[in-house]
Order: structure tokens, then sequence, then C-alpha cells
């Protein structure tokens, strides 16, 4: 074989390679497109480093809001602390997770604070907000700030994303969905996970 | 005899009386009647709260509020809460419409007095004013109730 013939050669198949790499990449990316939620690196309410190990081995519900929200936030929480009361024993095998989406207000004691309104065992986790804007990214989850100034308010997705004790995606809960209904959706969750 | 008179006598004034403490939570301005105007407590440190109220014009032309004030928070604006697919939007509503003979309800998940930056907590049980303006019926302090933390606003 000349050097031409090999040089040739080479150029295909790193053409091919080439080719061949941007198909796996290609895949990849459209199973990445199709996955809702992934591992996530956050900060919970005392400040220490929360990830997705905090929530494998329970299904997990996470909401994703902000404090100053008026109506939907509080009844979200509202709803998860009625549900966790009326699941009874099976609520050690479910985890309601508050993710802010308003990290510039919602630092670690602030959601502490507020998370006290409602069950203890509500998860609250906040972040950088890189960390956030990851995380939501992740679960499929759009927010916007609206407004200027100290009174800006936020968009957001109020969908509940369900996830298995292997934190794969099992679902989504309306965000308004009543308790009773809820209690119910989870219990046939359990009954398919158990 | 006697003591029947007394009785129908107590009786029209524990009436009188029920139908006043069931007639408190309405307010009258003009052709306008405000029912049942009801916020709910807030949770520990929350610098937001939003109020609810009915309101029905009795009369024969339109209204329109203009615009809301209160004491308990830095900001006290009509703002609209909707929902595109799964998306909450929230935002300054304007000038609301209250056509004659027609209700404009601001309930949760919808139209809502919108309280920011709070003063004090809104605390079950407590009652504070927020000074609607209205086109033509003028301006009225609307009193207003503080529920439960998980009121939904069911008529009491």
């Amino acid at each position: 074989m000349n050097r031409r013939a090999l040089l040739v050669s080479a150029v295909a198949v790193a053409a091919l390679g080439g080719l061949g790499a941007s198909y796996v990449l290609n895949n990849r990316h459209v199973a990445d497109s199709l996955a809702v939620g992934g591992p996530f690196k956050l900060i919970g309410t005392d400040g220490q480093e929360v990830t997705e190990a905090a929530v494998k081995g329970k299904f997990s519900l996470f909401f994703f809001g902000f404090t100053f929200c008026p109506d939907a936030c509080p009844t979200a929480l509202n709803t998860f602390t009625l549900v966790l009361s009326k699941l009874g024993a099976d609520a050690d095998k479910v985890q309601p997770v508050f993710v802010s989406i308003d990290p510039e207000r919602d630092k670690p004691a602030v959601l502490k604070e507020y998370l006290t309104s409602f069950d203890p065992r509500i998860m609250g986790l906040t972040g950088t907000p890189e960390a956030i804007a990851d995380t939501a990214k992740k679960f499929r989850v759009y927010y916007a700030k609206q407004g200027e100034g100290e009174f800006y308010l936020m968009d957001h997705s109020t969908a509940i994303i369900v996830m298995n004790p292997d934190f794969e995606y099992a679902g989504v809960l309306a965000g308004n969905m009543q308790p009773d209904e809820m209690v119910t959706r989870l219990k046939e969750l359990l009954a398919q996970g158990a | 005899m006697k003591k029947l008179f007394t009785f129908l006598f107590a009786a029209l004034i524990a009436t009188t009386t029920l139908a006043g403490l069931s007639l408190a939570h309405e307010q009258k301005l003009g052709a306008l009647i405000l029912h049942h105007a009801w916020s709910r407590a807030t949770p520990a440190g929350a610098k937001t709260g939003a109020a609810y109220v009915k309101i029905e014009n009795t009369g024969d032309t339109p209204d329109q509020l203009l615009s809301v004030a209160s004491d308990i928070a830095a900001k006290t604006e009509v703002h609209q809460m909707t929902m595109e697919n799964d998306m909450m939007k929230m935002g300054p509503a304007g000038v609301i419409d209250i056509p004659p003979h027609g209700v404009v309800e601001l309930k949760p998940h919808g139209l809502h007095i919108m309280m920011m930056g709070l003063k004090k907590p809104l605390t079950e049980g407590d009652t504070f004013p927020v000074t609607l303006t209205f086109a033509k019926a003028g301006k009225v302090d609307l009193q207003i109730v503080v529920g439960k933390v998980d009121d939904m606003g069911e008529e009491h």
C-alpha cells in the first residue's frame, strides 16, 4: 500500500468513525431528550448538599415552586401534607420534594422556615441558579422570572414529577390534583412498584 | 299568651341576630355587593398573600375595579393567574370590568388580590382591610377574614 492509499483509507476510517460517533451521539441525544428527571446536586434546608441518592429507595414526588408564590405552591404543599397523612404507613415509601426555582430569594434558611408550616417529611431543595436550571431542565420543568425589582414573580410548571425508587421516571401528576385522587394514584404506583 | 309572646319575641331576635351574622360577610357599595372576602393564613416567613372576594353588580350599568391598596403589604395589586397547559403564569390584571347584573369572582387559581412584601404574617381568624376603588361605586374598605393555611374558599 502506498502512502497515498494509506492516507485515503485513513481519511475514510476517520470519516466512518466520525459518522459512527455522530450517530451514537445523536442517539444519545434522543435518549436524553426523552428522559425525564436525572441526577442533581442541590442544597437542602440546612445548607447541606443533596443529590438523588437522598430520594432513592422511595417514590419521590418533585414539585418546583417558590416561597413568594401565594397560591399554587402553598396549595401543592398542603396537598403533600394531606397526602402523607392519608397514606398512613405507606407514607414511608413516598418522598415529596419541593424544589425552589427562585434560588435568588429562596436561601436554605428561608425555605426551612417556610416548610415548617407543612409536613416535616417534605424535603426542601434550593441551590445555585445554575444547579436549579440544570435540574429543572432534566425534569422538563419550565420557569421564568416575571417583573422587575423586589417583587418579581416566577412563572413555572406546576406538574408533579414522580420518580420510582430506582430514580427512574414513573409518571406525572397534575399540581392541582385533589389529595384523595393523589393518594389513589400513589397507592396504584406503590402496588406496581412493590 | 304572654309566655308565647315572649318566646316569639326571643325567636325573632335570635333569627335577626343569626341573619345579621350570616350577612356579616357581605359588604354593599352602591350597586355592588362584595361577598365573602377571605384570605389564607400564610406559611411561616412567607412574604406574599392572596385575598379573594366575589363582586356582584346588581345595577344596570357596568362598573370597573380600578385599583386595590392595603397597609399590610408593601405592594398590593389585582393579579391574574392563568394556566397554559401545565404552566402557571401570574401578573397584574389591570382594570377589571364588572358587567351589569354580573358577577366577577376573585378566587384561587384565578383573579386575586396579591399582597407583596407582607409586613406581618396573615394569621387565621384575623381581619384586615383592603381598599378597593371602583370607577362608579367609589371606594370601600373591604374586610378580609383570614382562614386556615389550607383554605380553598368553600363558603363557611
